[in-house]
């Protein structure tokens, strides 16, 4: 069965709205978001800096330590090597999400496979349909390269135990997930995919009958569905 | 108020700091164990891990909180060990050339192919109970590596539970070992019973 996780982006110890990593405004705190959805028995929790800064937020190092979590936690946003993986580790992430090392520095993501283990890496994969390939490229970059490839490289490789697959286009968007992505990826070596970006229920339950589906990633949607004040000021 | 045991936590590094607050949560207060020393004081000895079983069997050794840890068992103590924790207190691994702390007899081999050679889920344990009442909240798994207790010797008088998805083994309980291929500190309801478990099985009840 497919794990549902919850996707947290967050800056400072807050948690964020995103409209696809472009605009970006207060949600949440990160401790009130943990407690909740620790309650509400989700598979998992994937917190996400999306602040771009380099390291970790002395904040929401501070959150996740004092957070007395029982659902499995895993972390991306800025890691960069072992310093920040083991104070994470010592704050209760189990996993870490890489994006620019999966892209650019395969050494150093070996040197960390070495010490944590493959089974505690993710790689961060940002996706989008031209024409009729599915391209991928690090956030913020333009240009792209071949998923199917970039993935297969990757899975040759053995150092990631999972793939986070998003369609960076539709991310904080409800219902906009392309499926032209899945069916661009299919086939491809890569086996344990986590989906993410703009997934609706409809959406999940779809990608959840693929066999190459290890989970479905959902963002912080489910707190903004709670603030009425957005409402009532026509966001 | 705690719960009045003496409580080792070996750090092998990875998930210590998870394993450290579930044990807090439950009246229990951990104590760091990096060298050596001082092992014979405690009621049980917890080793957590995520990681690689070379690397941290090298650490055991080079420290010799591994020689510790038998010198322990064979003086009656009690020892759990989650995940890859767990995987160590057997023989060999098809993970490392290096010997295990043979604390049970068996060995770890790769999680069979047809499941990609590795896990991240959840599964309940089939016919495992606590109290008397029977457990069917699932655990979480995060694993390519599976431990398998040889039950034809002598030494293996314990108890095994499998998985209900996989099917593999995933807990082994005996008088002074308790092997746990999950990780209680995130399985979340099923976490916190196991937690119970253990306070009643160090305590012999």
């Amino acid at each position: 069965m497919s794990r549902l996780i919850a996707c947290l982006p967050v800056i400072d110890g807050m948690v964020v709205k995103s409209y696809s990593y472009q605009s970006l405004r207060p949600s949440i705190s990160l401790g009130v978001a943990l407690d909740a959805l620790d309650s509400w028995l989700v598979d998992e929790i994937v917190v996400v800096d999306v602040s771009r800064q380099p390291g970790l937020s002395a904040r929401t190092l501070r959150v996740l330590t004092d957070q007395p979590l029982l659902t499995p936690l895993s972390y991306g946003g800025g890691v960069r090597g072992l310093d920040e993986i083991l104070k994470l580790h010592e704050a209760g992430v189990e996993r870490f999400v890489l994006e620019h090392l999966a892209f650019e520095d395969l050494h150093a993501v070996e040197d960390l496979a070495s010490e944590v283990g493959s089974q505690a890496l993710i790689a961060s994969v940002p996706c989008r349909v031209e024409g009729p390939t599915v391209m991928c490229a690090p956030t913020g970059r333009t240009v792209g390269r071949p998923a199917v490839s970039f993935l297969a490289e990757l899975e040759r490789e053995g150092l990631f135990s999972e793939y986070l697959i998003i369609d960076e286009k539709a991310e904080g968007q409800l219902g906009a997930f392309d499926f032209g992505i899945p069916q661009g990826l299919n086939g491809g070596r890569a086996r344990s995919l986590i989906w993410f970006g703009g997934i609706d229920e409809s959406a999940a339950r779809s990608l959840a009958q693929l066999n190459v589906t290890a989970a479905i990633a959902i963002g912080n949607r489910v707190f903004e569905s709670e603030n009425p004040f957005l409402s009532m000021r026509g966001q | 108020m705690g719960v009045g045991l003496r409580i080792g936590l070996i750090n092998l590094g990875g998930n210590l700091g998870s394993v450290r607050k579930w044990l807090r949560a439950g009246g229990m207060d951990p104590e760091d164990v990096e060298t050596p020393e001082g092992l014979m004081s405690f009621d049980l000895i917890v080793m957590p891990g995520s990681g690689n079983a070379d690397a941290h069997m090298q650490r055991l050794s080079q420290s010799g909180v591994g020689e510790s840890i038998r010198d322990f068992a064979r003086s009656n103590g009690k020892v759990l060990g989650i995940c890859l924790g767990a995987q160590l207190m057997f023989e060999e691994s098809e993970e490392t050339s290096r010997n295990l702390l043979g604390l049970l007899p068996g060995k770890v081999t790769r999680i069979p192919g047809e499941s990609g050679g590795q896990r991240t889920g959840w599964a309940p344990l089939e016919a495992w109970s606590h109290r008397k009442l029977p457990v069917r909240e699932r655990f979480f798994f995060n694993h390519s590596y599976s431990f398998r207790l040889q039950t034809s010797r002598p030494d293996s008088q314990s108890a095994v539970f499998r998985d209900a998805s996989l099917g593999l083994e995933s807990l082994v309980v005996g008088e002074q070992f308790l092997a746990a291929q999950f990780h209680p500190e995130k399985s979340q309801i099923a976490g916190v019973i196991f937690r119970e478990f253990v306070i009643d099985w160090v305590r012999g009840q």
